[in-house]
């Protein structure tokens, strides 16, 4: 097994690790009180005004990211995914190096998330 | 003082970088032209430095670089929606958490560490700079801006209206809502690389019989009287699963996916009609929502969505706005040059610059590097090619359409490249749409792909009405027209039959090569402004054959970026059935050239699109 190889199979435990542990159990939770994650209905408009709370052109340093967006989830009543943003970049700085590399990223694993 | 403005998409796909001055584009370019990687989505490095080179500056006089994409807004996004699809399991997360959080963070400082200098970070909204892409260089001084793709942050539609320097954001609709996503689906469904084959769906649709509209209607996509649209989420794989469609979906339409590369069937091509004429419905309704809201009677379009020709022919029909200009680079590589402009107008107050009379302000598409004489028969003399410098361009066209009467395939690469997925006669294969067998020759014997695709005619500017029902200038290839009806031949297609290449054999016109099985044509309109070089070709072909018109189509094989250097126009050149090269105002004969040994490796190199 490459360097490689074995880089994004420790990357694959702890995003598994994270899962189980923290988005799993928030998922569960915001799925027993009914919150809405996304809005799925079928019918009626779909038209919104754009969000407000976002200028047209910021700076976003990845402390000024995790603010701003713990505190958006906080507002849209979301706490359950706001707590966990904390451990969140932690991992992500924890991924960083590996994202640095010259990999090529599966493109239709990007058009979905 | 100047300013300098740097615009980077990347980390998505068809990363890309542009170059703005006091509000002038400079430069843009798409990194998979540098890499040689078909839409690679990496850090564009090779693009960035292309374009301070343009411009000559180095990275520290830069006075902003703006990202096209805002981080916060797509990582809320995504994580909710792999929350919401928590049910599907952990794969999504899994898969896409490397990329999504080991890179959004942590853009700022990459940017940075490859400029090498400490320059200020912007992140515009997705949608913004893709409406910034439209608006900005269009010949319009007041428009709405309709910008229409698959997902970025939340909005996957959004309206704006721009007036002078000023982009005004005016309502939008979000994911998992997405026209775009939902042709992806079908994309995806009939066999096609999603983000890259919806093009070749488009393709197909005129073979097929748009039996599945009320299907599609009833079950996937209710679309209401405001223009606005709703996906039902029962029938879509995207949100809970790594896949664009479900079980049910399998079951709506008899069955599972096309596997890649299987023989087109007849469900494939009525699947590819039907939901082309459902993306029209859909996108005639938000052409009315954008007139109604915004007031404007000229319109500009952006997005994955707005490549898609054939339906922009039908909105320019439809005369709900007085005209259209839709943005070359639709895309996300787009989005790097919105991303420069808007910093340009909105952060540093940049004036737009004057527009040519009755042109845009997109230079013809023509953004990309160009190869100076030199460089070329530098090139050419290192490897020992043999070649003739031809210093005349008059009697270099005259040559080249000469070739063209016989029956000869040219490959073209003068003056800078194109910016944007189409080849505008930059890094262009041209030959002659009056022989039924070009069709035929180009897409097997030197593109090495599928030969239901249609290749599209570049026309001088003057004849476009001699051979199409078109009233509108089509610089960049982005509408589609009905050839006149006095050229067509009577043709029945055979709505039940599933050969393909029988009905792409049948003569349908005059200039067959160029002519879709439903008549109409992906029209290239080519001046003497922006091209002069391609306008001497055409002008000399017509003097020849009576006929204005010379078939086009991009210069690469199959899976392989469009060529960038002379160096690589060589390579695709002697690896294919192509007779004549012109590289700037050199021309190349295949016969004079050193045989090269038979070798046939390289088509595994690209990876199929």
């Amino acid at each position: 097994m490459s360097s490689t190889d074995k880089k994004a199979t420790q990357n694959d435990k702890k995003l598994a690790k994270f899962w189980s542990d923290l988005l799993l159990p928030a998922a569960k939770q915001l799925k027993r009180r009914g919150a809405e994650l996304l809005d799925t209905a079928t019918s009626g408009s779909s038209w919104s005004k754009p969000p407000s709370d976002v200028p047209e052109l910021s700076e976003l340093s990845p402390a000024a990211l995790a603010d701003h967006l713990q505190a958006r989830l906080e507002a849209e009543g979301l706490s359950e995914l706001a707590e966990i943003v904390p451990n969140m970049m932690e991992l992500a700085d924890e991924l960083r190096p590996s994202a640095q590399t010259d990999e090529e990223v599966n493109p239709f694993v990007y058009v979905m998330h | 003082m100047t300013s300098h403005v740097l615009g980077v998409s990347a980390f998505y796909h068809d990363s890309a970088a542009a170059l703005v001055s006091d509000g002038r584009i400079i430069a843009a370019a798409q990194e998979e032209r540098f890499s040689r990687k078909k839409h690679d989505p990496r850090l564009p490095t090779s693009a960035i430095n292309y374009c301070l080179e343009e411009a000559f500056i180095e990275a520290d006089e830069l006075d902003a670089v703006v990202f096209y994409d805002n981080s916060l807004l797509t990582l809320d996004r995504a994580l909710r929606s792999i929350v919401a699809g928590a049910d599907g399991g952990s794969d999504i997360w899994v898969k896409s958490g490397p990329a999504l959080l080991g890179v959004k963070p942590f853009i700022s400082e990459m940017l940075r560490d490859a400029l090498k200098a400490d320059v200020p970070v912007l992140f515009a909204k997705h949608h913004t700079s893709h409406a910034a892409s439209a608006f900005y260089p269009s010949p319009f001084d007041e428009a709405a801006v309709l910008t229409i793709d698959g997902v970025g942050e939340w909005a996957t539609t959004s309206i704006h209206r721009g007036s002078g320097n000023n982009l005004e954001a005016v309502e939008e609709i979000r994911y998992p809502h997405s026209l775009g996503l939902l042709y992806s689906a079908f994309t995806y469904f009939t066999g096609f690389k999603v983000n890259s084959g919806e093009y070749k769906l488009m393709g197909l649709a005129p073979y097929g019989n748009p039996k599945y509209v009320d299907l599609i209607l009833d079950h996937l996509i209710q679309l209401d009287d405001d223009g606005s649209f709703r996906l039902n989420m029962d029938y879509l794989g995207f949100v809970d699963s790594n896949r664009m469609t479900n079980d049910r979906f399998n079951d709506l339409f008899g069955g599972p996916p096309r596997t890649p590369e299987a023989r087109i069937g007849r469900r494939e091509m009525d699947l590819a009609a039907s939901i082309q004429q459902v993306t029209e419905m859909a996108m005639l309704g938000l052409v009315r929502r954008a007139r109604e809201s915004t007031g404007c009677v000229n319109l500009c379009l952006s997005g994955g969505v707005a490549l898609n020709c054939v339906s922009n022919g039908k909105l320019l029909r439809a005369g709900v706005f007085d005209d259209i200009w839709i943005q070359p680079a639709a895309g996300d590589a787009g989005g790097a040059l919105g991303a420069a402009l808007l910093a340009a107008h909105q952060k540093f107050g940049c004036a737009r610059p004057e527009a040519p009379k009755g042109r845009d302000r997109q230079s013809g598409s023509y953004l990309g590097p160009r190869y100076a004489t030199g460089e070329v028969t530098a090139f050419l003399d290192r490897h020992s090619y043999p070649y003739k410098h031809v210093a005349d361009l008059d009697a270099l066209a005259s040559q080249a359409a000469e070739l063209l009467a016989g029956g000869k395939i040219v490959g073209l690469m003068h003056g800078r490249m194109e910016f944007g997925p189409r080849a505008l006669g930059g890094r262009t294969i041209i030959g002659d749409p009056r022989n039924v067998e070009t069709q035929t020759v180009m897409n097997l014997k030197i593109k090495y792909r599928e030969s239901f695709r249609p290749f599209a005619p570049s026309v001088l500017k003057e004849r476009v009405s001699d051979f199409f029902d078109l009233d509108s200038d089509s610089p960049y290839m982005l509408l589609v027209a009905p050839v006149k009806k006095e050229r067509c031949l009577p043709f029945e297609l055979d709505m039940e039959s599933d050969d393909l290449l029988e009905m792409v054999r049948v003569p349908r016109s005059d200039i067959p090569a160029i002519t879709h099985v439903d008549y109409s044509a992906r029209v290239q309109s080519v001046d003497q402004y922006d091209h002069p070089f391609y306008f001497k070709i055409i002008t000399q072909f017509e003097k020849r054959t009576g006929i204005a018109v010379v078939v086009n189509t991009s210069f690469n094989v199959r899976g392989e970026p469009i060529v960038c250097t002379p160096e690589d126009s060589y390579r695709c050149f002697m690896r294919t059935e192509m007779d004549a090269l012109i590289l700037e105002d050199c021309i190349l004969l295949k016969e004079e050239q050193p045989e090269v040994p038979e070798d046939d490796s390289w088509k595994v190199e690209y990876e199929l699109d």
